[in-house]
């Protein structure tokens, strides 16, 4: 039975559970300070099915710690973590592969996987241009795995060609590019064949990641339906965030995506 | 090398098109004071590298003395976008070279060892390639992989925020130094600041007094930035200047 409504906590517990999904228990995964919901997903995996996974977040490696003292940076982690790296040692750590799994969040994304944080418009006269390429451009060409995520599905967000390249797609080892992308209506994945739908979220259609996605993509009937948080994760998120600051990383629009 | 209480002096050779870069990350360690007695040198035109910046840049583009920026990133963090540079980044002036965090280390490493360019792990397809004249592909030597090399960026100054100097002049910095021992041993000239002389091992410090020629010491060094475990991030400062689009320079400082 499709549901028609979601709040906004609940479209971020089913994202941050389908990010969490990705990570397995062998996973040393990298994650950035601006990407909430994946630092959420990160320390949901090591809470619930893969204990064993390692976790890098803004130098600060496996601490004993909550989402909002991750955020905190070194100030709130004094005392809780197993050890400090360098922003360029962890550069390093991904350069050599002991990294293997990092979330990227995009501004837009194609079909072929490509990925920009740079800018938005014509490259000659740009509308939008972000704070910078970042890490994109290094990470897609140094991890086994990027695991990107959007929270706001849209055509304009996720397009038939980005305005500007700034991680490339396409799956060229040892680098596999873009592998997964979960957004608030659906997850996609790649691989040989191109891109495809794997699943919609509980109150999504089918017909509404049509309507809201620019690039082309495989199906495989019927769709799946994203699994939601069981008891055990929502227990663990409560922990994790019990502040709810993933909820602030949703976009402040309509979520019910019911009339539309 | 002497610690000073005073004003830093700066280098005879640093002048107009000079370049200078600036360490720290984000919102953290960026050595504002330091930046603020450049600016009243009055030397103007500068070239400025900042990894990944914030009012750093932001107080160096309105005060008018910058005429290219490279970095990989500058925002306000949090507290949204650096309006002078985004201003930058639609009018094409000052011109803004964006990089990828691994080019831009890959650039100053090569500076480091005065070598012409060094290669980066970063994509030969980023269309970073296409905006940026300081990156080429070339095949490695040995694999034949299409790999991207970074020219050389070699600052004429390096200014570096940490929290403490002792005696000697070794500089210690709590938390992540960032790119600051990179840019430390790139340039021909750098100039620490330090909340505080305190004495510790110097087998601990991140900067050796080999690769500084200059500390002062100047406990709100890195206002508005946060400088752990000292000063906290002044949020109300930064945010403000954000709010009002980086009006008046006085905002951050600057007399």
């Amino acid at each position: 039975m499709t549901r028609r409504h979601a709040s906004p906590r609940e479209v971020a517990d089913v994202m941050v559970c389908a990010l969490a999904a990705e990570i397995g228990d062998g996973d040393f995964v990298g994650v950035g300070l601006g990407t909430p919901l994946g630092l959420a997903a990160a320390l949901l995996a090591r809470a619930t099915h893969a204990p064993g996974s390692a976790l890098l977040a803004g130098g600060v490696f496996n601490a004993d710690a909550d989402l909002g003292a991750y955020l905190g940076g070194t100030r709130s982690l004094e005392g809780k973590a197993l050890a400090f790296v360098s922003h360029f040692a962890s550069m390093e750590m991904a350069e050599r592969r002991t990294m293997t799994l990092q979330f990227l969040r995009p501004a837009q994304i194609d079909g072929a996987g490509n990925l920009n944080t740079s800018r938005i418009g014509p490259r000659a006269a740009p509308k939008v241009r972000f704070p910078g390429g970042l890490a994109t451009a290094d990470v897609v060409s140094l991890l086994p795995r990027v695991v990107a995520y959007h929270t706001d599905h849209r055509p304009r967000s996720l397009v038939e060609r980005v305005d500007f390249v700034t991680g490339p797609g396409g799956r060229r080892h040892p680098a596999g590019g873009v592998s997964v992308l979960v957004t608030n209506l659906a997850v996609f994945d790649w691989g040989e064949e191109g891109v495809r739908l794997r699943s919609v979220h509980p109150w999504v259609e089918p017909r509404q990641v049509a309507e809201a996605t620019g690039f082309r993509y495989r199906i495989s009937e019927p769709v799946a339906t994203t699994p939601c948080p069981d008891p055990q994760q929502l227990q663990a998120l409560e922990q994790i965030d019990e502040a709810g600051i993933r909820v602030t990383e949703m976009p402040t629009m309509d979520l019910r995506m019911s009339s539309r | 090398m002497p610690v000073e209480k005073a004003a830093p002096a700066f280098p005879s050779f640093l002048r107009d098109r000079s370049v200078v870069a600036v360490g720290g990350i984000g919102l953290n360690r960026k050595p504002m004071s330091l930046i603020r007695a450049l600016l009243a040198t009055g030397i103007r035109r500068l070239g400025l590298v900042s990894f990944l910046g914030s009012v750093d840049v932001e107080l160096m583009i309105a005060a008018g003395v910058v005429d290219c920026i490279h970095t990989a990133g500058t925002s306000l963090d949090g507290m949204g976008l650096a309006p002078r540079y985004r201003q930058a980044r639609q009018r094409g002036h000052p011109r803004v070279v964006e990089w990828s965090e691994g080019a831009l280390a890959a650039a100053l490493e090569a500076g480091a060892f005065r070598l012409g360019s060094f290669p980066t792990a970063m994509s030969p397809r980023s269309e970073v390639l296409a905006v940026n004249p300081h990156l080429r592909v070339m095949p490695d030597p040995f694999t034949g992989e299409e790999t991207v090399y970074a020219q050389a960026i070699i600052p004429d100054l390096a200014l570096v925020q940490g929290s403490a100097v002792d005696a000697a002049g070794n500089l210690y910095i709590d938390g992540d130094p960032a790119i600051d021992v990179l840019i430390a041993r790139a340039a021909r000239y750098t100039i620490a600041s330090a909340l505080a002389v305190e004495e510790r091992d110097p087998r601990t410090a991140a900067i050796s007094r080999l690769w500084l020629d200059q500390v002062v010491v100047d406990p709100k060094g890195s206002w508005p930035t946060a400088c752990f475990p000292g000063p906290l991030l002044d949020q109300e400062a930064v945010s403000a200047w954000g709010r009002e689009g980086g009006g008046d320079p006085g905002r951050l400082g600057l007399t």
